[in-house]
């Protein structure tokens, strides 16, 4: 079999696994913690959305601690190849993945009548059938969207890929697209571009299936919401109560606790594997933070995704004013638009986009600036991010706010500057996160945009864990994990009920 | 045989006491109408009898059945018991929401069908255990639905769904649903806040003629006091969360207990 058939084969199936196994997690735990009660459930629910603000290669360096082949710390659990591999790949993915069909479930079940399920109880339907006839035809677009969007996100997934399937020789596309530019030249260029169509079209594929997918029972659209009862009355579990705490705080742990010890163990061991006590060591620490690289990558990280993020806001807030309050249709079709290269495969992204300059520079522009087009490409990429949110906030917002200060006197940039931006600060600050977490660690598409003189974050860490100095790669993998967790357990969702 | 006795219940949400303890009687067969003002407790007290809601404290009993409440231990002396809570799916009694709770993905036919075909799945596999009934045949669930449906002037509009109805179309189809199954007891929250005056005296008589017709007992909840005294054989007045008055119509309005309720007649 060519390497670019097995290739194809083994990202469909990673993704497809993925959003199998995100959509079945997402459906029983999103139900669990709206539905149900047991001990603790409002603890688990607001740790459940953490893992969305986590890099997923972070994750996967961790399972390579732990399931290493032969130095992992859980070796004896895991099958010969350890965490390496297509299943490996499959739960370090679904271990983030499984948040996009839990967080949409989780607003649809909040937007959900509940009486309409109580209606069914007294009816005498047990709770399981409730949920099958009532809830799960009622939510059904949600959990499409939630699973193709965790199909999405694992077909464009390059660290995991790359950590957990290149050393035991397993590519998938976007892994393919980066060795294929790796050999580099113009042959290289052509295999990437085709291996990109190739990409771009399974992607589109998947979008088109959940389309048609969700209007074959989407009749219900608005009716869903409306008069909704003030709390739903949760499901007494009993004796299965004690169970079900059990098995969420399981995944909690195997998802968030034991990825962080392992890094911990990892920072601390003098050479791999080695993870007595006695020999603990801060010397991987300092070594990383007195690299020359990392100080390059950490002031181009911060600049790149706080100017990015920053920018993506206010472009959000400029259209979204132009598309919702002065009705212009130009401005709602960009907005739409940047769902393009939002949906698009991150590599594909910057594969074209070094296509494109490549092509410039053979015709006599000079176009060195990595920079320049790691900050292109991460504008494209999470536009939609801030056009949408903020257009969504400006359709929430009842247009008498600003029609009594038009009255008043004040013209476009006084009602921008003094009635929107304060009545928006929430919805801005949530947008501006939504893009800086992700973008503070980019690697899918720096990896592949980046030169001399603009190493990021996430590209300094790849070199590490490439050229196996395993310690230092833990070193700076665990400082930039626990500064995740502390920024998504600080920002996650309060459980009101 | 099965009057609905609460007994003592009462219900705080967090320090807000919603309903201060009470006790109150349902005759089996009777049509109790509780009367209130906007916000004195009248749902939370249905939600409570459907099982939706757990009380604060009391005890709820369907006959001899409890249906909430500390069961104590015969066998190891006075000081232990346990929590009895039958859940909302096995009290076996109907329910008519405020929200009407009209299923969106569902026609109106199987909104109605719904709670028939599940007891009759139930009935054989036995799992009610208070009810000895058969199980309907589909014939005669078939007729059961198209009885209730045309009871509600709704039978041409039986391929719909709720969103292509209108309000009090919708309130109609719950009202049907409710209907449908025959429930022992039936709960009713202002099930007919949404119709016009014509249709709503129309259904007033058709709730009194199911109400004689198949012996069931009633619980109807409302803020009009005209309904409440038309259709009843028993009126309890809430005020914020406690019994102002209780009896029959015709000694509430003979005898109204100053302060309240007085002035609360007086206003229509
Ligand atoms: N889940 C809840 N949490 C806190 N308070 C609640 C909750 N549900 C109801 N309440 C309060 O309990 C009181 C009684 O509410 P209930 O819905 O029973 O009123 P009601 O008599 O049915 O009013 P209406 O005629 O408007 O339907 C109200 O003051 C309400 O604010
Ligand atoms: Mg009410």
């Amino acid at each position: 079999m060519s390497v670019l058939l097995e290739a194809t084969l083994r990202s469909v199936q990673i993704s497809l696994i993925t959003a199998m196994v995100s959509g079945l997690l997402g459906v029983v735990l999103a139900w669990l913690v709206s539905r149900t009660e047991f001990t603790s459930r409002k603890t688990v629910a607001s740790l459940l959305s953490v893992p969305y603000a986590l890099p997923p290669y972070l994750l996967g360096m961790a399972w390579v601690v732990l399931g290493n082949p032969t130095v992992g710390i859980l070796r004896a659990f895991l099958p010969s190849n350890g965490a390496y591999g297509t299943l490996g790949i499959c739960f370090v993915l679904s271990s983030v993945a499984f948040a996009f069909p839990y967080l949409e479930l989780r607003a649809g079940f909040d937007r959900l009548d509940s009486s309409l399920e109580e209606a069914a109880r007294i009816s005498g339907a047990s709770p399981v059938k409730v949920f099958r006839d009532i809830s799960l035809p009622l939510l059904w677009p949600a959990l499409v969207n939630g699973m193709c969007l965790a199909f999405l996100y694992a077909l464009a997934s390059f660290g995991v890929p790359a950590i957990l399937g290149l050393p035991v020789r397993q590519f998938v596309l976007t892994t393919l697209i980066y060795s294929q530019l790796k050999l580099g030249g113009q042959a290289g260029l052509i295999e990437g571009f085709k291996i990109s169509l190739l990409l771009l079209t399974i992607a589109a594929c998947a979008l088109g299936f959940s389309h048609y997918l969700t209007s074959l029972k989407n009749r219900l659209g608005a009716s869903i919401s409306g008069a909704r009862s003030s709390r739903p009355s949760r499901i007494q579990l009993g004796r299965l109560a004690p169970l079900v705490m059990s098995v969420t705080w399981l995944w909690i742990l195997l998802t968030l606790v034991l990825p962080w010890i392992a890094l911990t163990l990892s920072a601390l061991a003098p050479i791999a594997g080695s993870y007595s006590p006695s020999t603990f060591t801060l010397r991987n620490l300092s070594y990383v933070l007195n690299l020359a690289d990392f100080h390059e990558a950490l002031v181009n990280s911060a600049v790149l995704s706080v100017s990015v993020a920053s920018l993506v806001v206010l472009l959000g807030f400029c259209l979204g004013f132009l598309s919702v309050r002065k009705k212009k249709p130009w401005a709602s079709r960009l907005i739409r638009f940047f769902g393009i290269p939002f949906a698009t495969p991150g590599t594909v992204l910057a594969f074209f986009i070094i296509f494109i300059f490549s092509t410039l520079a053979r015709l006599g522009f000079n176009a060195d600036y990595p920079l320049l087009l790691m900050a292109i490409a991460y504008t494209l990429k999470y536009a939609a991010v801030g056009a949408n949110s903020l257009e969504t906030a400006y359709t929430q917002i009842h247009p008498s706010l600003e029609e009594a200060a038009r009255i008043s006197g004040a013209r476009t940039v006084k009602l921008l500057s003094t009635i929107w931006a304060p009545l928006l600060k929430q919805s801005m600050k949530a947008a501006w996160l939504l893009a800086f977490l992700p973008l503070a660690t980019e690697l899918t598409m720096s990896v592949l945009l980046t030169g001399p003189g603009s190493a990021t974050l996430g590209t300094v860490l790849f070199q590490l864990q490439e050229y196996a100095d395993q310690p230092s790669a833990a070193a700076l993998a665990w400082m930039l994990l626990t500064l995740a967790l502390v920024i998504g357990l600080m920002t996650r969702k309060k459980e009101i009920y | 045989m099965s009057d609905l006795i609460l007994k003592n219940l009462s219900k705080r949400f967090g320090e807000k006491e919603v309903l201060s303890p009470f006790t109150l009687e349902v005759k089996d067969r009777s049509f109790l109408a509780l009367l209130g003002p906007s916000g004195c407790g009248k749902t939370t007290l249905l939600r409570i009898v459907a099982g939706l809601e757990r009380p604060s404290g009391g005890e709820i009993w369907l006959g001899s059945r409890m249906l909430f409440g500390q069961m104590p231990h015969q066998a190891s002396g006075a000081s232990s018991s346990t929590t009895v809570e039958v859940p909302p799916e096995d009290r076996g009694l109907g329910m008519v929401f405020q929200s009407y709770a009209v299923w969106p993905h569902m026609t109106v036919e199987e909104n109605v069908r719904y709670p028939l075909d599940i007891q009759a799945s139930r009935a054989s596999k036995r799992s009610i255990d208070n009810s000895s009934k058969k199980p309907l045949t589909l014939d005669q669930r078939q007729e059961a639905c198209e009885k209730a449906l045309s009871l509600v002037h709704l039978l041409e509009l039986k391929d719909r769904y709720p969103h292509q109805l209108s309000g009090g179309q919708q309130q109609r189809v719950a009202l049907a649903r409710g209907l449908a199954v025959e429930p022992p007891i039936l709960l009713l929250d202002e099930p007919l806040s949404n119709l016009d005056a014509k249709l709503r005296s129309e259904m007033r008589r058709e709730i009194r003629e199911i109400h004689r017709k198949l012996n069931m007992t009633i619980l109807y909840v409302t803020h009009d006091q005209r309904e409440a005294f038309e259709m009843a054989t028993d009126v309890v007045i809430l005020n914020a969360g406690a019994i102002a008055q209780k009896g029959t119509p015709s000694e509430i309005l003979k005898a109204p207990n100053p302060g309240f309720v007085t002035e609360f007649l007086s206003e229509s």
